[in-house]
């Protein structure tokens, strides 16, 4: 710390410097201004003019400022041209990742990155095929059917792609309901009747040409409606009235395509033999007894289970059920039916290598229970 | 006094960290005599002065997209820049000598570095300059640094402050205890 004659001699010395360095007074006359502290800045100061007087040896030489003026130029616009700043981020990876010499950190990079876009966009499907109207993922899901619906090869396929999707724009719709998410319904029920609309047809087309595979999906989307008609019956009791006139809707062309399929299966002949859904052996029912009663997740890959069962609301709908045999994917489940059948048996038997082992008449003393599948609430009590 | 003004400088800087070259060489010819005093005074022959000096502006080109003028004035960022710069040619040059000394200590090139003669300069320049290198030389670091900043390049003290990294009032007390120290090595007669 500076004493105050210190801090007092640098103030005098300062000012002294000011004066001789500006040329005001000579280094004489500064120091007359402080007789009392010349002695100490006088040092000082003959130092200050004996570099002043030096000065010139340090200066550049005549015309330098200007030839290295051009020199320098030409340097930066060499610069310039040969070395463009980079104009961001990404512009400064790529130039990173496009030196030589980084062959295989490049390859891991590019591996790691393909491999996280793959594991990434496969878990995003994944979560998307649970998606429903108003969720982040649904226009994916929605993107992937229209996709599939693109990509499937003839009318067959396209009517079975239809039933599928028509399917789930019912299960949506009863989602949509049980979370409360009713503004969401009445575009789901225009994309269902689409669907349904679509569906029926081209199984109408197919029919028209014959083609055997069209009674089973016909079998299938009506069994699938009849289900889902239960349902809608159920939550239409508690929804808001301002849904109700889009669930009537609803439940309108649900009937129609319900008809509709029924005409088509009237018209056409069943599956032939060799047909994979109906290798597992069928059991007739009589028609009075028959209710379709499948599960979603059997609808969908033609799975009908057949029971006997004719509960009020499948007269309620005008339904009856089809007098064409639809195909059992799990014999065991049948068992129970048959043992009830009054009518001659009709089995389906393609091929002589693949005749289904007959099957055991039960004891008539000790009656199997039958095996309960998923039912909708309503058949509960069968 | 010199003739341009600040304001003119302000714009002149932003041109150039435009990407405007005609502006930054209008910056160089402002700052390059006061840069070239304070690297000559630095290295032993007026060439590398030269060089170096272009060098110094050069890397302020580069860097000029990054300098903010509310930081530090643009002169004393040059300084910076130029103390680097004569950092950086000091190691080099002393790196290269270790490499001389240990092949060929006597080689005649050496020789002919060391006591080579500037081609433009008159004898008694040259014997001036080498006696205020030697002078300069006998003083401790920062004295020497801010006798070339404050007489030789003519920074005034805050600017001088700025390069070295002290305050101003600091720069005043250690520019008059290196003034004194100085005139203990010139001739008494004076």
């Amino acid at each position: 710390m500076m004493s105050v004659g210190q801090e007092e001699l640098e103030l005098v010395f300062q000012a002294c410097l000011e004066m001789v360095q500006s040329g005001r007074e000579s280094f004489d006359s500064a120091l007359s201004h402080y007789p009392d502290q010349a002695g100490a800045i006088r040092p000082g100061l003959e130092a200050l003019v004996w570099l002043q007087g030096q000065v010139r040896f340090f200066d550049p030489r005549p015309g330098f400022v200007e030839s290295s003026r051009r020199r320098l130029f030409a340097r930066i616009q060499q610069e310039i041209a040969s070395q463009r700043p980079l104009l961001n981020k990404w512009e400064a990876l790529l130039a990173w990742f496009s030196r030589p010499k980084r062959l295989t950190l490049r390859f891991i990079l590019v591996l790691i990155l393909i491999t996280g876009l793959v594991i990434g966009a496969g878990g995003v499907v994944v979560a998307s095929r649970s998606a429903i109207p108003g969720d982040y993922l649904y226009p994916m899901k929605i993107a992937m059917e229209n996709t599939q619906l693109v990509l499937t090869p003839g009318s067959v396929g396209e009517a079975r792609l239809n039933i599928e999707l028509a399917q789930h724009r019912l299960v949506e719709v009863q989602t949509l309901v049980l979370k409360g998410r009713y503004q969401y319904i009445p575009e789901t029920v225009s994309e269902f009747e689409r669907q349904a609309t679509s569906a029926t047809q081209l199984l109408k087309m197919a029919a028209e040409k014959g083609d055997p595979r069209v009674a089973p999906l016909a079998t299938l989307l009506k069994n699938n409606l009849v289900n889902q008609s239960r349902m809608l019956e159920v939550l239409i009791g508690i929804i808001p009235d301002g849904v109700k006139e889009t669930f009537n809707r609803l439940m309108a062309t649900t009937q129609t395509s319900i008809s509709s399929a029924q005409d088509v299966i009237g018209t056409v002949p069943t599956a032939p033999a060799s047909s994979p859904t109906s290798e597992a052996p069928v059991v007739a029912t009589p028609v009075s007894d028959l209710t379709p009663t499948s599960t979603l997740p059997s609808a969908s890959t033609g799975s009908v289970l057949l029971s006997p069962v004719s509960t009020p609301a499948n007269k309620s709908f005008g339904v009856t059920a089809s007098p064409s045999i639809a195909p059992l994917r799990h014999p065991a489940t049948a068992t129970p039916t048959a043992t009830r059948i009054e009518t001659e048996p009709i089995r389906h038997t393609p091929k002589a290598s693949h005749t289904p082992r007959p099957q055991r008449e039960p004891k008539p003393t000790k009656e199997k229970p039958p095996v309960r599948t998923k039912f909708p609430s309503d058949l509960e009590a069968w | 006094m010199p003739e341009w003004h600040e304001a003119d400088e302000v714009q002149l800087i932003e041109q150039a960290q435009g990407g405007n070259a005609e502006a930054f060489g209008q910056l160089y010819e402002r700052h390059a005599a006061a840069v070239f005093r304070y690297v000559f005074a630095h290295v032993d022959n007026r060439l590398d002065a030269e060089d170096l000096t272009e060098d110094v502006f050069l890397r302020a080109w580069r860097s000029i997209s990054k300098y903010r003028q509310r930081d530090i004035p643009f002169l004393a960022y040059m300084f910076r820049i130029a103390r680097n710069a004569v950092i950086d040619h000091h190691r080099s040059s002393r790196r290269s000598e270790q490499l001389v000394s240990l092949e060929e200590d006597d080689r005649p090139d050496r020789q002919i570095r060391d006591f080579r003669p500037d081609p433009g300069d008159a004898a008694i320049e040259s014997q001036e300059r080498q006696e205020m290198h030697r002078l300069l030389g006998q003083l401790q670091e920062d004295y020497r640094t801010v006798l070339l900043l404050r007489f030789l390049s003519g920074l005034d003290p805050e600017e001088t402050a700025l390069v070295m990294g002290r305050s101003s009032g600091a720069v005043r007390v250690l520019q008059h205890r290196a003034l004194t120290a100085f005139r203990k090595l010139l001739p008494r007669e004076g």
